[in-house]
């Protein structure tokens, strides 16, 4: 597809108008998916996509305009070039800020390099068993067994199990020779049990509750389906699988979660969340210099705050890392051509660096924030001296890319979940989320979660529904009073991060050990 | 790309069509648009684009007669991306087709499965006045005052849904739109915001809806007022309505949620809470601006009246879950969400409107909405985007926001007390995929006691 791609750009650059842009770059997405959804052990959905398209992006006076489309033929890719064109030089006397492609990028202040060769490395997910029609058979057959499996008992009134996965080719080219390709595939699977109380009509007050496999597809990671069908994975399938339909049934004779203030330990599968929506979102640099304000809102965080502010205890260190194998959203380079490495965004509870990409840092340095570095920087040399990460992405070809979360992670720390467990007197251990709520300025927050259980003088009491807890993020970071340590580590990642105008959904990941919170206001629900 | 038209669309589908068999059947669904997008920050331009896309949905059912069941079916589903290219679009189709039969092989028996039928076929294609291209910028941005701080998006273009099934059903909808949603925002950071959205442009309408705004600037600025957590009297404007009203379609109003015990609604099919007799909440079509057929290519009734009278009186039924349950279809999307819900009005004037609130929160908008405690009926989010507090009929202040966690059955049922004679349509903007079609015509509430926590 590159050398392809290559005689796309060279045929477009032989366009008069084409050449004499100031840079135009081409991204090519393919896409092959598949989703297999049972319920109650019979076939709901069986469902396939195949998707291909190139976003052609043009600079022009200081503006990108871009241009999509599914047509990869010469007068469809040239009539989309005009466009981007055409739109970038009539918005030019309209720009919110003076835009730069090309191996340096400069803004008034400062002069940023980015860090690469002619050609960017090649990126591949781990797989050893990529998605093919040979498995099918056996996929659908253990999706059915799965929902057997979990219909333990008559009060058990649904089960579900469902499995998708995508590959993902994406090939970057610019007029200045940057090229580079990834090969993504990517696994998500999920099952659950709705659990009963009573029969209907017999007059007793009926609960329902349901438990799923960690959360609305948190089982979402780079691979294969042999992380189906083979072991270890498939061994611990099935205590999973064991696991959802008893505490199914568990929380219809459970009691409510009580309405207090006690100590909150957060499982890795609701840390997913809490990490998501009060870390990183309010990093993203773009959302911080506002241009997310008419959809979801704004960030507490400001420019000036990035090696200062204080987000977290001492034991809170947070980090953006492309490079763990299998996790959701590893990559090579991102959608602007820069290279991806691991970068610390909260180093002992200080918050020292931004989600953003190339284009919000010039933009940041354009709004003077970095008046104390000096002048000239190259980001592969000094890349702990910006405020950014690679993390520019589209979510395909059809969408341009904005500043996006990657894999999140909470670094682990030294306590082991017994310790964790037996320092706590009053508290709540908290597991899977089920319900997510943040104000536009991601202050205020409040989450729920699937299933919970008392702590009470360091040791585990009785199973809660309806758990939820409610805070403030600084605040509520600021009470983290312990952190587990890599026995207590667990990776999630989500398909669904929804951002951007026009809106799109990206893959992020986060991982996370076990961690205890003082002080949380926690409640319960009315049903 | 060239435009998907409805020749195109049905010269392509007979050719797939040609290569079935006589047990194999298909419906293919169409959506394409051609959209451009303007994303506006600090009152200038922050992305410029246009997006072009069409997909195919094929839906292939298969009869697979066994000596148990000389019905049986299986169905396999498949999204192909479109070029626009007849010879390129039938070679891919064509080839996918004969992947799924090869799929068909091993999935299971689908009982829910139904063939196509043939039925009424629809047509609507509506042109739009929309500004060309490249007037955009200047037209939304050159009277904007120096010190204006918008943000927001504008999106305009054609939408296309289409739909033809094996057996001779056509359905094509295509009309062209523009949607232009923004935020003002004042100094304070705080925030007012609008959507001008038609099919036909008229700069003179939309500089008096910036106005309109600019004049309840000064609203913004005076002394906030800081609540603590608590009940309140309470009205929800049209939107904050709409933004409830979302939650229906979240495992609400559709049968499937209520049979499999997914749906908070169960409650009220079962009498154990009543909605207000005030609530009326309908599916309506009427208006023409959105299709009436589903994927299966049954057509929606133009008005269905879903909450009346306190009681759930019908849900939303798709055509696999009536034949799952054995109930009669109506029509609904796969997902059985809302597609044009509307909310019948009450009597209060809108001159009358802080006067009945006397002591209490004017909420305009609502933001982040879950469920807290979905099958309990509890709902959470915050305040958004001018709202105020309002003392002995007066406008105070505005509020720091505020985050709700209530109940259904209290905001639409029992703290009910009044609704607004006008009504206002809001507009669906958003755009994961495609553009989405549909709207929701909400009039304001007041609720009693409305509970507020943080």
């Amino acid at each position: 597809m590159k050398s392809t791609l290559e005689s796309k750009l060279h045929e477009l650059r032989k366009e008069p108008e084409i050449r004499s842009v100031d840079w135009i770059g081409l991204r090519q997405v393919k896409e092959n998916s598949k989703v297999r959804v049972l319920r109650d052990g019979k076939i709901e959905k069986y469902h396939s996509n195949v998707t291909e398209g190139i976003m052609i992006e043009i600079l022009v006076n200081g503006q990108l305009g871009y241009a999509a489309t599914p047509s990869m033929d010469s007068s469809s890719l040239k009539r989309a070039a005009f466009q981007a064109l055409q739109l970038a030089t009539t918005a030019s006397d309209y720009k919110l800020f003076t835009n730069r492609r090309g191996p340096t990028v400069k803004s008034s202040n400062a002069e940023i390099s980015l860090p690469h060769a002619k050609r960017l490395l090649e990126f591949r997910s781990h797989v050893k068993m990529p998605a093919k029609s040979n498995y099918e058979k056996d996929i659908l057959d253990l999706l059915t067994e799965i929902c057997v499996k979990l219909k333990c008992s008559p009060k058990i009134i649904r089960t579900s199990a469902w499995l998708e996965t995508h590959d993902i080719s994406t090939h970057y080219l610019d007029m200045n020779g940057l090229s580079g390709s990834q090969f993504f595939h990517y696994f998500s699977s999920d099952f659950d049990a709705t659990a009963c109380s009573s029969e209907s009509g017999s007059g007793d007050r009926v609960v329902i509750q349901k438990r799923t496999d960690g959360g609305n597809r948190g089982r979402s990671f780079q691979g294969g389906v042999e992380l189906l069908l083979e072991n270890p994975w498939q061994k611990q399938l099935w205590e999973r699988v064991q696991k959802v339909g008893e505490q199914a049934l568990e929380l219809i004779n459970a009691p409510e979660c009580p309405r207090d203030i006690r100590s909150l330990v957060l499982m890795p599968d609701q840390m997913m969340l809490q990490i998501h929506e009060s870390i990183g979102h309010p990093l993203e640099l773009d959302r911080i210099l506002g241009d997310e304000r008419n959809y979801a809102g704004w960030s507490f965080v400001k420019i000036e705050d990035f090696g200062k502010l204080r987000y977290g205890s001492d034991l809170l260190n947070v980090v953006f890392d492309p490079t763990v194998v299998r996790e959701n959203a590893s990559y090579g380079f991102d959608d602007t051509g820069w290279m991806a490495k691991k970068e610390y965004l909260i180093k002992n509870g200080i918050l020292v660096r931004s989600l953003g990409g190339i284009e919000s840092q010039a933009r940041s340095y354009e709004v003077g924030i970095h008046r104390n570095q000096s002048r000239s920087r190259s980001i592969g040399q000094e890349a702990s001296e910006y405020n950014g990460v690679a993390c520019t992405r589209a979510s395909s070809w059809n969408r341009p890319p904005i500043d996006r979360m990657g894999n999140i992670n909470v670094e682990p720390g030294s306590s082991s979940l017994s310790e964790i467990l037996s320092s706590v007197e009053k508290g709540i251990l908290m597991e899977t989320n089920r319900s997510w709520s943040i104000d536009d300025f991601r202050n205020k927050f409040q989450f729920g979660c699937e299933y919970a259980r008392l702590i009470e003088n360091g040791k585990i009491t009785r199973t809660v529904r309806n758990p939820n807890y409610r805070g403030v993020t600084l605040p509520f970071w600021m009470q983290l009073k312990k952190v587990g340590n890599t026995s207590t580590l667990e990776m999630y990642g989500t398909p669904f991060c929804g951002k951007g105008e026009p809106n799109q959904a990206i893959r992020v990941g986060h991982s996370s050990p076990v961690c205890l919170f003082e002080n949380v206001e926690i409640f319960g629900g009315v049903s | 790309m060239k435009q998907i038209t409805a020749e195109f669309f049905k010269d392509l589908t007979a050719k797939v069509f040609k290569s079935l068999s006589s047990k194999e059947h298909l419906t293919i669904a169409l959506k394409a648009e051609g959209t451009q997008y303007l994303r506006v920050n600090q009152s200038k331009v922050r992305q410029t684009g246009f997006i072009e896309d069409a997909v195919f949905q094929l839906n292939f059912v298969t009869e697979v007669a066994e000596a148990s069941d000389p019905h049986a079916l299986k169905r396999v589903t498949a999204d192909l991306g479109l070029s626009g290219q007849m010879e390129k679009d039938l070679d891919q189709a064509v080839s996918l087709l004969q992947i799924l039969r090869d799929e068909t092989a091993y999935v299971p028996l689908d009982k829910y499965a139904t063939l196509p039928m043939p039925g009424q076929s629809s047509y609507q294609e509506r042109l739009g006045k929309l500004l060309p291209l490249v007037e955009v910028p200047n037209t939304l941005l050159v009277t904007l005052p120096p010190t204006m701080d918008l943000v927001g998006i504008y999106a305009a273009g054609k939408n296309t849904r289409g739909l033809v099934n094996s057996a001779g059903q056509f359905h094509w909808f295509s009309n062209e739109t523009f949607s232009f949603d923004y935020s003002l925002f004042s100094r304070s950071q705080r925030a007012l915001k609008a959507t001008y959205a038609a099919a036909e442009w008229s700069t003179i309408r939309y500089r008096a809806q910036l106005q309109n705004l600019l004049n309840q600037f000064n609203f913004l600025e005076m002394t906030p007022k800081k609540l603590g957590r608590g009940k309140y009297n309470t009205y929800l404007a049209p939107h904050a309505v709409a933004n409830l009203l979302q939650m229906f379609s979240w495992h609400g109003i559709g049968e499937s949620y209520l049979r499999q015990g997914e749906s908070p609604f169960q409650k009220v099919r079962k009498k154990e809470v009543q909605f207000s007799p005030a609530f009326e909440l309908v599916e309506d079509f009427r208006g023409g601006d959105l299709p009436r057929f589903n994927e299966e290519g049954e057509l929606a009734p133009e008005t269905l009246t879903l909450i009346s009278g306190g009681n759930l009186v019908n849900t939303l039924v798709s055509t696999r879950t009536a034949k799952e349950y054995g109930v009669p279809s109506t029509a609904a999307q796969f997902g059985e969400r809302m597609q044009a819900p509307t909310m019948r009005e009450g009597l209060i004037q809108e001159k009358d409107i802080l006067t009945k609130i006397q002591n209490g929160l004017y909420i305009s908008r609502l933001h982040y909405l879950n469920w807290s405690d979905k099958l309990g009926g509890r709902v959470t989010g915050m305040t958004r985007y001018g709202c105020f507090w309002i003392e002995k009929g007066k406008l105070v202040g505005p509020i720091e926001n505020l985050r709700f966690d209530d109940s259904l059955f209290h905001i639409f049922g029992s703290h009910l007390i009044g609704l607004t004679e006008v009504v206002e349509s809001v507009p669906r903007v958003d755009t994961y995929g495609f553009r989405e079609l549909g709207r929701t015509k909400a009039p304001g509430i007041f609720v009693k006691d409305m509970e507020f926590t943080l």
